[in-house]
């Protein structure tokens, strides 16, 4: 398993590498607007960092996981890779 | 096996990213076994620079990618779908990467000990 992390919405739809079904994508920083976008919202390999969420005034949708910091932590634990995608 | 796979997805010029990527690429490649692989807009890097170094106002390192070999970097890759994307094989390039498919892309991902994401 691959951890993906976005910083913004850009990142994602830019990236150009397509995941794999087991990997996860995790939104942080100005990503979690991607809350608002319905069109990506049924993507089960999403996650979304809540304490950005909070900072954007964004209320946690009820269709993403929303993680803390420490699951944070526990994901990368649990990935053979990190990649950051930043734009 | 690769040890260090760099990956590289910004374009140059608007960023120092792709420089640094470069220069630690070549740091990496004095200790262990690497590889590139651009991904997105990071492809662009492999196009020729067409003005000269005064207009550019920057240093023209993707001149730098001909001398991988030297460095004895021989695994650069590029992913297919970027590369037609952004229509690259009608322009110049620096050099001939091999394009990867999205199931190679992965392999490659899951056989490389590390990843650095530039």
């Amino acid at each position: 398993m691959i951890l993906h992390t976005f910083n913004s919405t850009d990142a994602y739809r830019l990236h150009g590498h397509r995941p794999s079904a087991e990997d996860l994508l995790l939104f942080i920083e100005d990503g979690v607007l991607i809350t608002i976008q319905q069109d990506l919202t049924q993507d089960p390999r999403i996650r979304v960092l809540r304490e950005d969420l909070a900072q954007r005034g964004l209320s946690e949708p009820s269709t993403i996981i929303c993680i803390s910091y420490s699951d944070w932590v526990g994901l990368t634990l649990q990935s053979q890779h990190c990649l950051s995608w930043t734009r | 096996m690769t040890q260090l796979l760099f990956i590289l997805t910004h374009p140059p010029g608007n960023s120092v990213y792709a420089q640094e990527a470069f220069d630690a690429a070549l740091a990496g490649s004095a200790f262990s076994s690497i590889a590139l692989l651009f991904v997105g807009a990071g492809c662009l890097q492999l196009i020729e620079p067409k003005l000269p170094i005064e207009a550019q106002h920057r240093k023209n390192f993707q001149r730098g990618f001909k001398a991988l070999p030297d460095y004895d970097v021989h695994d650069v890759y590029a992913c297919e779908d970027s590369f037609n994307q952004f229509g690259l094989h009608d322009q110049a390039l620096v050099m001939q990467p091999t394009l990867l498919t999205q199931p190679d892309t992965s392999a490659l991902l899951k056989a490389s000990q590390h990843v650095l994401c530039f």
